[in-house]
Formats: structure tokens, C-alpha cells, sequence
């Protein structure tokens, strides 16, 4: 791949606030959706903390049950809505331009007002916690009837999902009409870098899932206040019609959450294994693959809920397909690492973490997707140890090793590899001492979203809640390495940065400048 | 450079389409209870 570098002859960068208010930049915006995610993770990871600490021991010590609810909710909730999503449009806004050889993204305008709807939308949620009757503390999902009785506090969640859903619709919209559009002359779908691809994929996902919970919330929302009766019994209305709504709209979302993370790790291992990806088509059609099965898996969450044996029978047989896809891309990496020369720099080892804790959250994924065993398992810390290894193992880690990767083209300068790799061990020891525990909670029976629990419980917990102290403490590594990079401590990053990487944004310089492919390149 | 005639028509064509589609699927989630 060949390419005319930039034409930088206008490349004035506005100054002061209004440059953040008011800017149409592509990188710029990427950078604020970095920083709020990079925000919206310690606050979330302040409200995992505080879960953690009430969990050390049996017994109620530090606050109470209904805040306790709050807290796992509004965690939750903080963490896909906040962090996760918006993390990951901070990376499609800095590299999807830069990947395809657009000057910037379609839609500068409104990618703007897709990131200023987000603060909004997260103070909207954490003042939640402050008015009477307290935040949410139904648990992220929602669910009727519990969500119907709570207080106004609920009402300011379902706004806050309005915003957000609005926010993930416009720039999925302005994704898309990138892509499809603004790619340099010969940069055909099937050239694109995964990365791009997933974030295609995604963008499709988030455009057919979110305007469904749209409207999930707005009829809890009319249920609540305009007298409707769509989830209430008695009205004639049904609580587990929600519930189908809303995983409707939540199985695609995990992958919504996930299929980013892929892209990024299929960028990385590459690199580091000084090897082409192995396998690319099957990796898009994967990708797509994996995007379909989403929407046809929802009631695998609501197994206890009662269904025909013919449907847990479909549910189950099609979720037990998402291995196959799976399988696949996993399969890929591997091969292509497979006799490379490979080198362990920071990225490469959050991206060889994430492929081998995403695994274990894969397997006990097609565990549980066995409807007599979800049985055991449903409602229990099983599920809780399931769904931390496929979204912190595999989105956040996925984040991490795109941060580190990209890292010195955004500012131009190395980051410290020493520290870098104290965040890494850091993290991943604490990720597992965490997580992996409670998996046997779990299987013995302890259920989640409880403040409390029987004494046999006890050493799984504290271990857990060890584990979560030391990789709280390890982000505050990260924010140490990312500010000293953007103040430029370390070495100057030449325009490749690592040695030889595939990928038009390496041949501009790093940092690049404010304006990048004022002049389409050409892609043979 | 910004985009070019060619692409500001796909731009616009992308736009309406899936517009269209995101307002279909929340009205339809909503309208198929109502039915």
C-alpha cells in the first residue's frame, strides 16, 4: 500500500476553549470522546470500588442495600454507556479518516454534536444518585416492574438513554457515511484495515439495536407517567415483553461493545508479529457473521423466564454458533503470530491478554448458553465473572492495547514502556484476582446483586475485592503514562512508529497534522 | 480539500437512507404493542 502524504500548507489549529466548544476536527473530537471515556472509566470504576469494599466480608458495613443497588447499576451503566462506547467513537473519530485516507469524517458538524450530547447525558446520571428516592437500582437492564415504582430518579435515566442512544446514532450514521464514502481512490472495501470493517460492522449494529431500546425506554417512560400499561399486568401489559425488548437490543450491544476490540487487536498483532494478518476475508465475513448471530440469540438471557422447549432449543443451538465465528477470528491471531518475529511491547501484550482472557469469557459463554446448565448458573457471580472477561478481557484490554499502539502517533511522542508494562502486569493480576474467583462464587450459589452473603463466601470475596483495589490503582498508571506523552517526556515518535506497520496513518507524521489528506492519497 | 461532488451525493444518500431506517425501527418497536 502506497500513498501521497498530506498537503499541510493550511494547518492553523484553534486556540482556547472555543477550540473544544466548536470544533469540526476529526482528531480533536476524537480526543474529547477519549478524555470523557478515560472519565466516564474512573468514575464507573470509583462505583466498582465501592461495591467491592461492601463485599470484603459478610455483614453490611459501609452503605446500605438500596445504594448498593445503585451503585451496581449506575456502574453498569456508566461503563457501556460512558466508557466502553464512547472510547471506542474516540478511536473510530481519530483513526477511521486517517485509515481510509479521508480529510476528515463526513459529517463534521454533527460528529460535534454527537460528542457535546454525552456530558449531558452523564451528568444527567450521576445526578440521579442525588435526587429523592436515589438513582436506578433495578440493574442495568431496566426491567419492569421494579423500574415502573422507583423514583424520579429513574425518569432522569431514561433521558440520559435518550441522549445517549441519540449521541450513538449520529455518529454510528456519520460512520458509516464516512466509509462508504470519503475512502482515497483505490482503498476498495476489501482493502480496508480491520479496524475500519468492524467499526462498518458495528455502526450497522448500533443503528439497528439502539432506536429498539429507544423505544423500550420510552414506553417504561409513558408506562410511568402517561398511563400505559406495556409492562404492566395490570393493565394487560406484560413485564417480560420487556425483557425481550431489551436483549433484543443488549446481545447485539455486547458485540457492539467487543467488534471494535477485534479490529483493534487485528491491527496490533500484525504488527508485532511482524506478519500480515492472517486469514483477512474470513475475518470480515466473521465479523459479519458474528453481527447476524447477535440478533438472533436474545432470549439466551431469559432462559428462567420460561419459553417452548422449541425456542430455549433454537436459542441455544444459535448461541452455540457464535463459536463458530468466534472461533475463527481467534484462530487468525493465532496463526498469525504463529512463527512471527515477534516482539512484547505494551500493546502487543494487552492485545495477547485480550485474546487469551476473551477466550476464557468465550468458553463460559457457550457454557451458559446450555439452557438446563443456565439454570444453575443464571442470576449467580458465574455470570457476573462471564461478562468481565468478555467486556473488561476483551473491549477494555482491547482499548488498552489500541491506546499504546496509537498512542505516540497521537502525540507524537513515546510513551514510558517501563510504566506501560507496571500498568499492564498490574492490571491483568489484578483483573484476575478479581474476576476469576468468582466464577466458584458463582457456582456455588452465591447470587449477584446482593449487598450481603452467607460466611462460606467470605475468601472468594476478599480475594475479589483485593484483586479490584490493585487494578484501581493501575489506571492511575495509565493516566500518568498518557499525560506524560502528550507533555512529550519521552522520545521523539518517528512517522512509523513501530517497525514497518501496515496502515496509511503511519505514513503521515506523528503527531499528524491538524489537516491530514487535504490531498486524497492513492491506495494501489 | 474537502469532499467532492461525487461524495457529498453519496453523503447525503447515506444520510436519508439511514435516517429513514433509524426512525422506522423506533417507531415500529414501538407501534407493533399498539396494534
Amino acid at each position: 500500500m502506497t500513498s501521497t502524504v498530506a498537503d499541510h500548507h493550511h494547518d492553523e489549529v484553534p486556540k482556547g476553549i472555543t477550540r473544544w466548544l466548536f470544533t469540526t476536527n476529526h482528531k480533536d473530537i476524537g480526543t474529547l470522546y477519549l478524555w470523557f471515556a478515560f472519565i466516564m472509566f474512573l468514575v464507573g470504576g470509583a462505583m466498582s470500588l465501592i461495591i467491592r469494599a461492601e463485599l470484603f466480608q459478610p455483614g453490611l458495613q459501609i452503605i446500605n442495600p438500596h445504594f448498593f443497588n445503585q451503585m451496581t447499576t449506575v456502574h453498569a451503566l456508566v461503563m457501556v454507556f460512558g466508557a466502553v462506547m464512547p472510547g471506542f467513537v474516540g478511536f473510530a473519530n481519530w483513526q477511521i479518516p486517517m485509515m481510509i485516507g479521508a480529510p476528515d469524517m463526513a459529517l463534521p458538524r454533527l460528529n460535534n454534536w454527537s460528542f457535546w450530547l454525552l456530558p449531558f447525558a452523564a451528568a444527567l446520571l450521576i445526578i440521579s444518585l442525588f435526587v429523592p428516592g436515589g438513582g436506578p437500582a433495578a440493574g442495568w437492564t431496566l426491567y419492569p416492574p421494579l423500574t415502573i415504582q422507583g423514583g424520579m430518579g429513574v425518569d432522569f435515566t431514561i433521558f440520559t438513554v435518550h441522549l445517549l442512544g441519540m449521541s450513538s446514532i449520529l455518529g454510528s450514521i456519520n460512520i458509516i457515511a464516512t466509509i462508504l464514502n470519503m475512502r482515497a481512490p483505490g482503498m476498495t472495501l476489501m482493502k480496508m484495515p480491520l479496524f475500519v470493517w468492524t467499526w462498518l460492522i458495528t455502526a450497522f449494529l448500533l443503528l439497528a439495536a439502539i432506536p429498539v431500546f429507544a423505544g423500550a425506554v420510552t414506553m417504561l417512560l409513558t408506562d410511568r407517567h402517561f398511563g400505559t400499561a406495556f409492562f404492566d399486568p395490570a393493565g394487560g401489559g406484560d413485564p417480560v415483553l420487556f425483557q425481550h425488548i431489551f436483549w433484543f437490543f443488549g446481545h447485539p450491544e455486547v458485540y457492539i461493545l467487543i467488534l471494535p476490540a477485534f479490529g483493534v487487536i487485528s491491527q496490533v498483532i500484525p504488527t508485532f508479529a511482524r506478519k500480515p494478518l492472517f486469514g483477512y476475508t474470513s475475518m470480515v465475513f466473521a465479523s459479519a457473521g458474528i453481527a447476524f448471530l447477535s440478533f438472533i440469540v436474545w432470549a439466551h438471557h431469559m432462559y428462567t423466564v420460561g419459553m417452548p422447549l422449541s425456542g430455549e432449543l433454537f436459542f441455544m443451538y444459535a448461541t452455540m454458533l457464535i463459536a463458530i465465528p468466534t472461533g475463527v477470528k481467534i484462530f487468525n491471531w493465532l496463526a498469525t503470530m504463529w512463527r512471527g518475529s515477534m516482539t512484547f511491547e505494551t500493546p502487543m501484550l494487552y492485545a495477547i491478554a485480550c485474546v487469551a482472557l476473551f477466550t476464557v469469557g468465550g468458553l463460559t459463554g457457550l457454557t451458559m448458553s446450555i439452557t438446563p446448565a443456565d439454570f444453575q448458573y443464571h442470576d449467580t457471580y458465574y455470570i457476573v465473572a462471564h461478562f468481565h472477561y468478555t467486556i473488561f478481557a476483551g473491549s477494555v484490554l482491547g482499548m488498552l492495547a489500541g491506546t499504546y499502539y496509537w498512542l505516540p502517533k497521537w502525540t507524537g511522542y513515546m510513551y514510558d514502556e517501563r510504566l506501560g508494562k507496571w500498568h499492564f502486569w498490574l492490571t491483568i493480576i489484578g483483573f484476575n484476582l478479581t474476576f476469576f474467583p468468582q466464577h466458584f462464587l458463582g457456582l456455588a450459589g452465591m447470587p449477584r446483586r446482593i449487598p450481603d452473603y452467607a460466611l462460606q463466601f467470605t475468601e472468594f470475596n476478599m480475594v475479589s475485592t483485593v484483586g479490584s483495589f490493585i487494578m484501581g490503582f493501575a489506571q492511575l498508571i495509565l493516566l500518568l503514562v498518557v499525560v506524560k506523552a502528550i507533555r512529550g517526556s519521552g522520545a521523539r515518535a518517528t512517522s512509523e512508529v513501530w517497525d514497518n506497520p501496515e496502515g496509511l496513518e503511519w505514513t503521515l507524521p506523528s503527531p499528524p497534522p491538524y489537516h491530514t489528506f487535504a490531498t486524497a492519497p492513492e491506495v494501489k | 480539500m474537502a469532499a467532492n461532488q461525487a461524495q457529498r451525493t453519496g453523503v447525503r444518500r447515506t444520510v436519508t437512507v439511514l435516517a429513514l431506517f433509524v426512525v422506522a425501527v423506533f417507531a415500529w418497536s414501538i407501534i407493533k404493542y399498539l396494534l
